[in-house]
């Protein structure tokens, strides 16, 4: 059955890439909704340093190898924290959307509906967040984010300035305030959007790494879903599933 | 016309290959479904993170034993065809569901059947004896 769909799935991909393939990318243009998934499959994340490995062993995630019933877990999806940057485009990313304006490009999420400001009118990111001077700017769940286009299909963000609050990754992995975060959103063509997402942050991880890489798909419907994370009814969830952590 | 639709019919087809993740881990449940006959639905909980359907199991002793058990999301849900009238309060159907590891009247939903020969899927089954 499995074997079946999964034949069914290629050829239809083989199908639909010879018809799709010829729709060409319009030049300097990621605007609308684009679909992802619920998990992204993510690349393999670098070593931690010591610091770095001492803030995952603190995470009980909710996924990954060390998934935890909710009622054990310290993820903050539990309480409807934010997920902060780059967790939202790791997970939960069933939907987004680009639209630029003349100063910034707005990127909206569907889950939670919030949304990212990528600054694009040449401003540089803060040279200094969350240290002890005068200059320094606060850290951010979602930090600050400038954005310009590489050439005319591929548009790169970069992020830094992030709170300690939120993990990288729904798996636990962390994120340092001086991290430094590349996206490289590339349209191959009108329905495809690759995003590559590098990490530079030598205070948790021994060396940069790709963590992600995937495609996203021009929306159909180009309409959000309301999906958001209410914490009543998700304390109401916690109380019920309470049960299912404990040994009988 | 013609064209359109395909763009529709490879869009769903596509988004079929993409695998389809809950919310929440399923660590606290086991990797294999039960089908339990004759339950009825007592209330659904249409809510974020995960929707939430209770229903009552009659044993042969008359003895009722009350179920709780976890959806998709509402959106993760109507995009398989739910609402948040699938289950009606006093229905009775036979659901398949990944029951709690620990034992307790727990678990996550996988299929409905109505007596009537409707069914409504969530996920796949998975029982021990194999496929369903």
């Amino acid at each position: 059955m499995i074997a079946r769909a999964a034949l069914l799935g290629v050829v239809m991909s083989l199908v639909c890439a010879s018809v799709y393939a010829q729709a060409p990318a319009p030049r300097r243009d990621i605007n609308g909704v684009w679909s992802g998934a619920a998990v992204m499959r993510l690349e393999a994340f670098a070593p931690m340093t010591p610091e770095g490995q001492k803030l995952f062993d603190e995470a009980r995630p909710l996924f990954g190898p060390r998934a935890l019933p909710v009622a054990e877990s310290n993820h903050g999806l539990v309480t409807c924290d934010p997920l902060g940057f780059p967790q939202n485009v790791m997970y939960e990313l069933r939907q987004m959307e680009f639209q630029a304006t003349p100063n910034k490009m707005l990127q909206l999420m569907q889950y939670q509906r919030v949304f990212r400001e990528i600054w694009t009118d040449g401003r540089k990111l803060p040279a200094s967040v969350g240290k002890d001077t005068a200059d320094s700017v606060d850290p951010r769940w979602y930090g600050y984010s400038i954005g310009s286009w590489a050439d005319d299909y591929t548009f790169v963000i970069q992020s830094t300035g992030f709170n300690e609050k939120a993990w990288a990754n729904a798996a636990g992995n962390p994120r340092s305030v001086d991290a430094k975060i590349e996206e490289r959103y590339r349209r191959i063509d009108r329905d495809t959007l690759e995003l590559t997402v590098t990490i530079d942050d030598p205070k948790m991880y021994t060396k940069p790494f790709v963590a992600m890489r995937q495609q996203l798909r021009l929306s159909p419907k180009q309409e959000f879903d309301e999906q958001l994370c209410v914490p009543s009814e998700a304390l109401e969830y916690l109380e019920t599933f309470k049960p299912v952590a404990r040994p009988r | 016309m013609m064209r359109k639709l395909l763009f529709v019919t490879c869009v769903a087809a596509l988004s079929l290959n993409v695998p389809s993740y809950a919310h929440h881990s399923d660590v606290a449940y086991e990797n294999t479904s039960i089908e339990i006959k004759d339950v009825t639905f007592v209330k659904t909980a249409w809510v974020n993170p995960h929707s939430i359907v209770t229903f009552d199991v009659k044993d042969a002793s008359g003895k009722v034993t009350q179920w709780i058990v976890e959806m998709g999301s509402p959106s993760a849900m109507s995009a398989v065809g739910w609402n948040r009238n699938s289950l009606t309060p006093g229905a009775v159907a036979t659901v398949v569901v990944f029951p709690a590891r620990n034992g307790t009247a727990h678990g996550r939903l996988a299929r409905v059947m109505f007596p009537d020969g409707k069914t409504l899927n969530y996920r796949e089954p998975r029982p021990a004896g194999g496929a369903q």
